[in-house]
């Protein structure tokens, strides 16, 4: 039950709903459509909107169309990710597991791939497209760690500087081996250095360091593709 | 005033809220992440030189220990078999799952009372890797890793900030849950304290008879304007290590893999303080 009820929580504040629900929940607890309000922001006022006794009607519907069914999606499709998106290796998480899967590799000097940054203006909110005006020096930094016997690995690569969203690894890695990896970007904001968080997915231990449990997972095969 | 519908429901959100902070406090992501981007900055602005002090006392210790013996193991058997299926059935969303779970729970005791029994390590077994272990301890404060963790802070905050880290003398804490107070301090030329504290280490895993153990660090950081004495940030972070094993396995080899683990945290714990405080750009909810 409490799952139920904070799976959703998190799902929202990090990723916001898939598609139709995203819309009905903004609705829900924004009936005036204002604009410059973003409920992921507020989860106080969320939860409370839950608890109301004059929408008691709605409750229901909130419960059923709000909180539970985006649990079952988000056990089912729903992949939160913090950071840059990557596309490849592209992470799998199965039903319920809070961690990705170790998604297999073509080759054992595979190109990783991940979503550019700054973000597209769509994705943007204004204080962002304010910022990202000043951008500068734009870089981006891979890691990768050997998994070992327990949760987290050993780093076995790293680039920085990296100029392009993706990067094909300079040396071969072990054949079926486990590995994890994420990746930042580096830039200069009104000439002072910043990086955005390392990507990572599924239930994000963002205050924890890296390597950690949520990095991102990939396996590379037994022996190399030609 | 609030109605008695009211009041329960701020009762049910207070108690879900309790609960929830039980679950996941640990896990929660730093306040850095989650601030508007222009606080953030407004924050770092007023940054100039950043005078790094490691608070001295000595941590909690927190070590899941291993079921002793023939007793302590029929002891822990019987506590995980009664609570676990009292506490898959409060999780399950089934109706009435834990009124189940406290039904099969005197059935799964007797059963974790059976194998706990089998399974425990002898008493003297435990003991010695406790020994072992307490040794490694020894060793870890021996090898000066505080001082080696103070130092990569302060070398990477002037390498990667752009701002000037000065290493300034530890201060000394004798209430470990006081926070030090600045007021009164004179840090010449040093406009920010960047302090440090090692809350807990030891060792954390899934409870169970002989349990999989990471060795973990727990530690408090704040950010301190010293002109008011005002925190500016304040950040719980975590290390955990790289493997997973029993408590005879750590201790094996005279705790080295343990000590290890310890060292290898250094640089990652360094490397994470710097950038979230004073590097990382908090990205808006996409």
């Amino acid at each position: 039950m409490i799952f139920s009820w904070f799976i959703p929580y998190l799902f929202v504040r990090n990723e916001g709903l898939p598609g139709n629900y995203q819309n009905s929940f903004e609705r829900h607890l924004n009936p005036m459509g204002n604009s410059q309000w973003n409920p992921y922001r507020e989860p106080g006022r969320l939860l409370r909107h839950c608890f109301t006794k004059r929408q008691t009607g709605m409750i229901h519907r909130s419960w059923i169309s709000v909180l539970l069914v985006p649990v079952l999606l988000a056990g089912c499709t729903g992949t939160p990710i913090v950071g840059l998106h990557p596309e490849y290796p592209p992470v799998k998480i199965k039903t319920f597991s809070l961690y990705g899967e170790y998604v297999e590799v073509g080759s054992l000097q595979p190109t990783f791939r991940w979503q550019p940054f700054p973000f597209p203006l769509e994705e943007r909110t204004v204080e962002d497209s304010a910022s990202y005006g000043k951008i500068e020096n734009l870089t981006y930094e891979i890691r990768i760690w050997k998994t070992t016997a327990g949760r987290s690995g050993k780093l076995v690569y790293v680039r920085r500087g990296l100029i392009e969203a993706y990067h094909r690894l300079e040396t071969p890695l072990e054949p079926g081996t486990r590995y994890l990896w994420s990746v930042r970007a580096h830039f200069s904001l009104d000439g002072r250095p910043r990086t955005i968080e390392w990507t990572m997915a599924g239930y994000p231990l963002r205050n924890e360091a890296v390597p950690n449990e949520s990095c991102l997972r990939f396996q590379t095969p037994q022996m190399q593709v030609q | 005033m609030l109605s008695q519908n009211g009041r329960h429901s701020h009762l049910r959100f207070l108690f879900l809220w309790v609960v929830l902070w039980g679950f996941f406090g640990c896990s929660s992501a730093p306040n850095i992440y989650t601030m508007p981007p222009r606080e953030v900055e407004n924050i770092r602005a007023g940054l100039g030189t950043v005078g790094v002090i490691l608070v001295t006392h000595p941590p909690k210790t927190e070590v899941l220990m291993p079921a002793k013996g023939f007793w302590g193991g029929v002891k822990r058997g019987v506590a995980v078999g009664a609570t676990l299926p009292i506490m898959v059935g409060f999780v399950s969303p089934i109706p009435g799952g834990t009124l189940l779970g406290a039904v099969v729970a005197p059935f799964t005791a007797v059963f974790g009372a059976v194998y706990g029994a089998a399974k425990a390590a002898p008493v003297r077994e435990v003991e010695d890797a406790e020994m072992a272990l307490q040794n490694a301890a020894g060793e870890l404060r021996q090898l000066g890793l505080a001082r080696e963790f103070f130092e990569e802070v302060v070398g990477l905050g002037n390498d990667r900030t752009g701002l000037v880290f000065v290493a300034l003398p530890d201060m000394e804490c004798k209430d470990p849950d006081k926070d030090v107070s600045y007021h009164r301090a004179d840090f010449q030329g040093i406009d920010t304290i960047l302090e440090l504290k090692t809350q807990k280490v030891g060792l954390r895993g899934d409870s169970g008879i002989d349990p999989k153990t990471d060795t973990f660090m727990q530690m408090r950081v704040r950010l301190i304007r010293v002109e008011g004495d005002l925190v500016l940030m304040e950040e719980t972070f975590y290390c955990m290590s790289e493997e997973e094993k029993t408590f005879k396995e750590w201790a094996s080899g005279e705790g080295q893999s343990f000590v290890d683990e310890f060292r290898s945290c250094v640089p990652e714990m360094a490397e994470k303080i710097v950038d979230d405080l004073f590097l990382v750009y908090p990205l808006s909810f996409r």
